[in-house]
Order: structure tokens, then sequence, then C-alpha cells
């Protein structure tokens, strides 16, 4: 160690090695910093180009303008599509979420033999390619009747679905089952037990579970790539369709807004439970 | 109790009927659909062939699809192997205090989806972008470099899309490592580099495993982010399934294309989990 | 006789292919405090949780105040519990604590009330019903979990280790108080303990378990003079064997020779002894009389001190006699016995030895 220093010379060796392990530690500190700006470059180089005043993507900015959330909020098709995708994600949360919770629950408590087999099959969709349930469900759609709002709303839920059981199971760790089976030593049942001991004790973590599957769903492209329809096309999806043909910094600005908003509500998360739990896949 | 098992599977029953009712029978459909025959009238006709098959495996446009998508999903996963350990083990081991923000870092990325983020990529690499002006302002390059529409515009935007996928199975299997043991080698003699290699790196396989199938799986059925930053020529499985659907219309074709990234997907994943299993019985 | 209120009959548990437990078959009466004794791991949880409801039996069945309750939920079952860790709902005050297990049954909201006043003040801790769990100490808490346990008057009373969560001075402190309020309720306990101590102190009767089996079943006087087995005897308290050969029987007593020379006189018959058979001599280190001088008593022979560790209240020694077996030998901390050095030569002898039967 270094700090021997005060019994004397240190030996050479030890000094070559604090050396290295110096070396080492910047090498993998630049290492780190270099991976978050690659990570975080696009995104804040969009936020910087929404403010940009004319028509070019061009980077870095030339002066300072509203101009192009003015004409996010003037056009309709995007506006709408916003308001679409925030409905689509409050409900598939909502869904997403009561699923997971009982999937989560029933794993933890009441399967015994099998839990990993019901956790690792709850994790399905993520092994799927998205592009492959979003087709899928297309094609079913033309076989069975049923309608297509519902079918993107579901499939929705079916992305959403291995997070909040990823999530749900992790917050129900911290519960100790002594208190459920305390409780029903006492008289209650285990609808009951769910109700009043399980969800109360959870609830930050079904609260960050609905988040985090609203934004899961908000972000989506693969499902509603071919579940989109007239009246209800989601905000990637207008913004993707759109960036076939132009990229003006309007896209710019409406994901500005996407990013804020996602920010907000990963913080909110982050106070809930803390975001490690979410992430564990 | 046996009550436990009944209400365990009344809980249970929302997920299996949502998970076998809208993901594995449409799937299995779909996929049923590449050995029925294609008509322009009826999208297809249950009548058994291989001719769909026949056509991807012989026409080389087909197949270089094919070996494009391998190539871009297996370099993209690499990459993300390469650039997302480091982070992880900064993330489980030295991170302190700061932990928390640069999780959020990694995470806000993945949560903005991915359109936000291939729009960034094409904003930076844009001939106006800002790589090409540092490029120019450093003189390295006298004009504009083509970078929007490469192979390596998609790896690159691969890489950043699904970074996350692999950092958080790392970060856990590396966070869940009791630190004791990486001390208990140093004791026992093994320098910084050693007990890296023969006590944490085996200890974090579960997540190399975990991160890499995601990655792989999921760059492999990428659509968007090609057809953005990768353009026609750039095609890979994912936008050729999208465009037989939604354009050409051929059903049948679109799901034996579909049958293929499927079969080298799971593959993968197979040979990753038993050279999971070897390792971890080595 | 009084009626048994709880019955077990060849209860079996198992855990996939591991037994928890079985077959256990015993049963309790009305208003007694048993225990459940025996090292971690043997059970004792396992038992209680089949008694609760909260596991079910692969084999056997239960009955409790006469009525075959196998199958029957926990929550129909008329049991209280206290956890091991006592469980108590985390988010809920003291007051909504105690009271669940009242609502649950639909007691009107006035008599909730005054129930769960009155069982707070029986448990001495009147005044903390705002107060959530975490702003309780382990005493506390541990008494709010008996309260909650007892609020709804149970037929019996189950108790896993409600010591074992309080620090060593607390814990020998509170250990007559659950006994002490099942006394004044008159109501039936089921305790479970590995600290044989507090087993005895505590209980009308003791059972005794090893690996998912009852050892013996009986009074603390009963397993401690007379152990079924040379587990029970090791287990309970300290004990020093020696091999013998039953040589003379009468009446009660009988004669034994150990391996080693000794011959001891009016040891109290075994069951099922017969003339000839080979025992082991239970040997209590408190039941060695230890003297400096051969004429005290007739019986004692020659020995060499080896150690001697002094802990206060006692001194013990580590003697050997002369044909080389050793043994402990423990006395009151008296000045006649504080000068006693390793080396020293002194004469002991064992009392009230008692004959434990070999296994097969
Ligand atoms: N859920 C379970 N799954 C598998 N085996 C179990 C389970 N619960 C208990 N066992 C096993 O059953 C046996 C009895 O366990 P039990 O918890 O009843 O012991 P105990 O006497 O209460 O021990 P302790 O004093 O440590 O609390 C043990 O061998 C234990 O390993
Ligand atoms: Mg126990």
């Amino acid at each position: 160690m270094a700090a021997s220093t005060g019994f004397g010379r240190v030996p050479r060796a030890a000094r070559g090695a604090a050396l290295h392990r110096r070396i080492g530690t910047i090498a993998g500190a630049m290492a780190v910093g270099l991976t978050y700006i690659f990570l975080l470059a696009p995104i804040i180089v969009v936020i910087f180009t929404s403010f940009n005043p004319t028509t070019a993507s061009a980077f870095p900015p030339r002066g300072f303008s509203l101009r192009w959330y003015r004409e996010f909020a003037a056009s309709g098709s995007f506006t709408s599509a916003f308001q679409f995708s925030l409905w689509l994600g409050a409900l598939a949360a909502v869904f997403a979420t009561t699923i997971g919770f009982l999937t989560a629950y029933a794993a933890r408590r009441f399967v015994v033999r099998r839990r990993e087999l019901v956790q690792s099959l709850a994790m399905l969709p993520v092994m799927i390619p998205h592009i492959l349930i979003g087709i899928s469900l297309l094609v079913m759609l033309t076989v069975v009747e049923l309608p297509e709002l519902l079918t993107l709303l579901l499939g929705h839920v079916i992305v959403c679905v291995p997070f909040t059981v990823a999530g749900i199971l992790a917050s129900l760790e911290a519960v100790d089952p002594g208190v459920e089976l305390a409780a029903r030593t006492l008289g209650a049942s285990r609808l009951r037990v769910m109700w009043e001991i399980v969800i109360p004790l959870i609830a930050p973590g079904l609260l960050s579970s609905l988040i985090f599957a609203f934004i899961i769903s908000f972000g989506d492209v693969y499902i509603a790539l071919f579940l989109s329809g007239p009246g209800m096309t989601t905000l990637p999806i207008e913004i993707f369709t759109y960036l076939q043909w132009e990229s003006t910094p309007v896209v710019a600005a409406i994901t500005s807004v996407q990013v804020l908003m996602i920010i907000a509500l990963g913080l909110v998360i982050e106070r809930l439970v803390g975001l490690r739990k979410i992430i564990r896949i | 109790m046996t009550g436990d098992r009944r209400f365990g599977r009344l809980l249970l029953s929302p997920i299996t009927l949502l998970y076998t009712l809208l993901l594995l029978a449409p799937i299995s459909f779909f996929l049923l659909l590449s050995f029925y025959e294609y008509t322009a009238f009826e999208m297809y006709r249950p009548n058994l062939t291989t001719a769909n098959y026949d056509r991807l495996l012989f026409d080389p446009y087909y197949r270089n699809i094919v070996y494009r998508t391998l190539r871009i999903a297996a370099t993209t996963t690499a990459f993300s192997l390469l650039a997302g350990y480091p982070l992880a083990y900064f993330l489980a081991r030295h991170a302190g205090a700061w932990r928390g923000v640069l999780l959020f870092l990694v995470i806000a990325p993945l949560m903005s989806g991915v359109i936000v983020r291939t729009y960034g990529w094409i904003v930076l690499l844009g001939s106006e972008g800002m790589v090409n002006n540092l490029l120019l302002f450093l003189r390295v390059v006298d004009k504009p470099v083509q970078m929007l529409n490469t192979e390596f515009a998609v790896i690159l935007a691969l890489v950043h899309i699904l970074m996350p996928y692999m950092v958080f199975p790392l970060f856990s299997s590396l966070a869940g490592q009791d630190p004791n043991l990486v001390r208990a080698a140093g004791t026992l003699g093994a320098g910084r580099v050693r007990s890296f290699l023969e006590v944490t790196l085996p200890l974090s396989r579960p997540g190399i495993v975990m991160g890499s199938v995601l990655v792989f799986t999921l760059s492999a059925g990428a659509v968007v982010t090609p057809q953005l930053l990768g353009g026609k020529d750039m095609q890979m499985l994912g936008q050729t399934i999208y465009e037989l659907i939604l354009t050409v219309l051929n059903w049948p074709l679109a799901s034996a294309v579909a049958s293929i990234l499927v079969v080298c997907q799971f593959s993968v994943i197979f040979l990753y989990f038993r050279g999971a299993r070897r390792g971890a019985t080595a | 006789m009084v009626a048994a209120i709880l019955k077990l009959t060849d209860v079996v548990k198992r855990y996939g292919t591991t037994l928890g437990v079985g077959p256990v078959s015993f049963a309790v009466e009305e208003g007694e405090f048993v225990t459940l004794l025996g090292p971690s791991g043997c059970g004792k949880t396992t038992t209680l949780h089949l008694i609760a409801g909260l596991l079910q039996s692969n084999e056997g069945n239960v009955e409790i105040g006469g009525r075959d309750v196998t199958g029957v939920e926990p929550q129909h079952r008329d049991i209280g519990l206290v956890f091991q860790n006592y469980a108590l709902f985390p988010h809920k005050t003291v007051f909504d604590n105690v009271g669940f297990g009242l609502r649950m049954r639909k007691v009107p909201r006035g008599e909730i009330e005054a129930r769960v006043t009155r069982m707070l003040d029986v448990v001495g801790l009147p005044g903390v019903e705002r107060r959530l769990p975490r702003e309780l100490s382990g005493g506390q808490q541990q008494r709010v979990a008996v309260a909650r346990a007892l609020v709804v008057e149970p037929k019996i009373l189950l108790l896993d280790e409600p010591l074992s969560n309080l620090d060593a001075v607390l814990r020998k402190r509170m250990r007559l108080e659950p006994r002490d309020i099942q006394k004044r309720l008159g109501i039936t306990a089921i305790n479970v303990t590995h600290d044989q101590e507090e087993a005895f102190e505590m209980s009308d009767r003791v059972v005794l378990m090893n690996q998912g089996r009852i050892e013996q079943i009986g009074t603390p006087e009963q397993l401690y003079d007379a152990p079924a087995s040379r587990f029970a005897a090791e287990f309970i308290g300290e004990a020093v064997f020696i091999d013998g050969r039953v040589v003379a029987l009468n009446g009660t007593g009988a004669e034994v020779e150990a391996s080693r020379g000794f011959r001891f006189k009016g040891v109290p018959r075994a069951d099922g002894v017969k003339m000839g058979d080979e025992v082991y001599l239970l040997v209590r280190p408190e039941r060695v009389e230890v003297s400096l001088s051969p004429h005290d008593r007739p019986d004692s022979v020659r020995a060499t001190v080896i150690d001697r560790v002094f802990s206060g209240e006692q001194v013990s020694f580590i003697v050997a006699v002369e044909s080389g077996l050793k043994f402990r030998a423990k006395k009151p901390s008296l000045n006649a016995y504080r000068d006693v050095a390793p080396g020293a030569t002194v004469w002991v002898a064992p009392v009230d030895c008692r004959m434990v039967p070999r296994g097969p």
C-alpha cells in the first residue's frame, strides 16, 4: 500500500505497482467518460437543434429560436399523435402493471417448484424481436375479428409486462413473507392479504412500474408500426413516417419535449424506489 | 397449501391468456404462413409448399441480407460488450455517491425511445452535423464525409440504442458479487488484473450472456434505425420483413424471412447459454 | 384427564424430497404451556406452521379442540401465532396491527377499540396505539406481536422463538412474561425455542425434537433426569457418558459396572433395562462431589485435576481418575474449591447418576 511511505523508502516494485494502478484507473475513467459522451451526445444534440432558427439540422446551432416548438404546436398531426400516445401509454401502463403485479406476486409467493420457469417465461417478449410481435398481431387481425385499437393496446401491454414483472418482483423481495402469513393467521383471506398488506407495502414500486411501462409504451415503434391506422397513430410512428421523407428540426422540438417528460418521470421513479430496481432484466 | 397453488394459478391466468392468445398463437400462425402458397389476391392460400424458403435460400439478394444482418448484429453485440463492460464495472464498483445519477444517465436514453435516439444520430452524422463540422474544423478532412446511409452509422446507432440492455444485466451480475471475493484473491497474492480475470469476469458470465443475447436479438430485428440511417441499400432482415408485409404484401415470404431471423436468433441464444453452462461447470 | 385441545397424529411434512418433520404425534391439554425444543433445523417452525395451517401436511392429521382441521385454511383455525421476527405490519399503527384480526372477524368498531386497549394493557404497553412498529424497541414489538395474536382470543397461542430477537439481557428478563400472560388468560400455548434453559423455565412440558422427529416428551424434570436417549441427555444440560453394564438389579435400583473399573450402586432403573444390558451412565457435572480428603465419602475415588475454569458463579474442574476416564465437575465458587489448582489430587464421587438405554 502507498500508505506505508511513513516507514521509510518505498520499494521500487511497489512504486511501479502504484503507478500502474494509477494509469489503470485513469484509463478506466476515460473509457467510462467517453462512453457517457457517446450515450448522451445524440440526445443533447437533439435538444440543441430544437432551438435552431434554420431548417438545416446543423450543429452547433446558429442562434436561438422557438420556431420549431411553435411549428410543433401548430401541426395537427404531431399534436394529435402526441395525445394519442399519452392515452395509449397510460392505458397500457395500467394494464401492464396490473398483470405484472399479479404475475410477480404469484411467482414470488405461490409458485414453488417452477418459479424460475415462470419468471423466465414472463420475460419472453424481451427475447422475441418486437417486430415479430407487431407483425403477428397484424396477421392475426386478418383471421380474428378484434378491434384494432384494442390489439394495439394489448400489443403495448405485452411489451411492457416483462419490465413491470421484473420491477415488481424486486419490490416484493423487500416484503417479509412472515407479515403475509401473520395476516392469514389473524383471519385474512389471500385476496385480503394481497389488498391490505402487499399492495400498500409495495405502492411505490407499483407507481414506478406504472411510470416505466408508460415510458416503454410511449417510445415503442415496432408494435405501432404495424397496428397504427388513421386516427390511431402514435408519436414515434408519426415521426418515423415524417423522417423517411424530410428531416426538419420540428422533430427535434418534439423529441425534446418527449425527453423532458421522460426525464421528469424518470426522476419520479428514482425518488420512489430507485431506478436500480426497475432495470433488473 | 393446495389453496395456494389454486390461487397462484388464478393470479397467473391473465398473463397466461395474454401471452398464449396474443403472443404465442399469433407468432406461431405467422410463422406457419411461411409454408403457405403466396397469391396476389388472397395474400396466402393454405397449400403447403417450401417455395418461399427455396426463394430465400437461393436468391443471392436475400442471402446477402441475411449475412448483413448477422454481421451487423454480431458487431453491435461485440462493441456493446466492449463499451458496456467497463461502464457496468465502474457503476458497480466505483460510482459511489454518484451511482444513482450515473445509472439514470444510462437509462435515460433507453427511456427516450428508438426514434429520438435515431434522430439524434441523423443530426450528428449528417453532412452538416457535429461530427463532420468537428472533422472539418480539425482539418482531418476537407469535405464532409458521407456517414449517413452506411453500415457504420447503423452499427454506431444500434450500439448506442442497445447499450442499456447490455449494461443492466452486467451491472446486476457485477453489483451482486461480494466485493470481499476480490479482496480475498488479493490477499492470496493475485494482482488486480489476475483477480479480475479469475474472479470477477467468470462470475459476471450470466450478465454477459444475458446482455449479449438481448443486444443480438434486438439488433437483428431492428427496422427503424437501419431504415433511417442505412438507407435502402443497407437493408437488414427487419426492413425486408417490414416491406414484404406493408408494401409488397407477400406475407408468406415475409413469414419465411421472419422464420430465418428466429432460427438465427435462437441458435445464437442456444449457443450462448450452452457456453454459459459449460463455463459455469468448468 | 383434561381434554386435548390440540392433537397431532403421524404428521409428516416433506419439502420436495427433503423431510421437514415427521412422523410427529403429540397432544396438548387445555391450559398447558408446551415448548418444542430442539437444535436449529429440527423442524420446530415447520411443526408450528403445520398447526397454524400455513403449511399443509403430506400425511397425518391435526385436531384443534376436537375438530379435525387438516386442510382447513389458517384464517379458519382460530389460532394466534407470534412470529420469530414478529412480522408486524410495517405500514400499520400499533392499534391497526392489534386490531387487524378483530376487523377480519367483523367485530364492531367500538368493541375493537376497547379490546385493543385492554390487550395492550395486559401486555404492559399502554399508550402506544398511534405509533408505527419501527418506532418501538425490540421488546415492545414483541409485546405488540403477542397482543395481536391474543386479542382475537384464539384457542391456542403459538410462539415461534418469541425471545430470539431480543438482546441477551432482555431475553432473560422477558423469559417469564409469555407464560405469565398465558396463565393469567388461561389459554393454551405452544412455544418454540432452541434454548434449553428457556424451555425449562417457561414450560409445563417440553417436546424435544431432533431431525424432524420427537425424541422425548415430558416435564423438564423428566427430560433432565430420565433422558430417553443419548441425544436427549446431551442436548439438555451438560453430560458425561460412561459405558457400563448392568450387573445387579433390585426393585427400583441397579448396580452398573463401568468399563473403567467404576461401580455405581443405586442407579435408578430405566424402563425396560434387564440384567446384563449395556447402558450409558449419565454423569451431570454439577452432581459430582469433589473433596480434598478421601474420608468425606466412602465411595469416592482418587483423581487428578487437569484444568480449572472459573466462571464467576461456578468453578469447574476437569478431573481424570486413575483408570484414565476424564470428566467435568462443576461446583459453586466457594472458598473450599477456589484453591484447588491443576495438578492437585482430589477425591471425586459422581452422585445421582442415571442410566440411559443404548440405542439399537
Ligand atoms: N421452504 C423450505 N423448503 C425446503 N426445505 C425447508 C423449507 N423450510 C424448512 N425446510 C427444511 O426443513 C427442516 C426443518 O426446518 P424448520 O424451519 O422447521 O426448522 P427449525 O427447527 O424451525 O429451525 P430454526 O431453529 O433454525 O428456526 C430443515 O431441514 C429445513 O432445511
Ligand atoms: Mg424456526
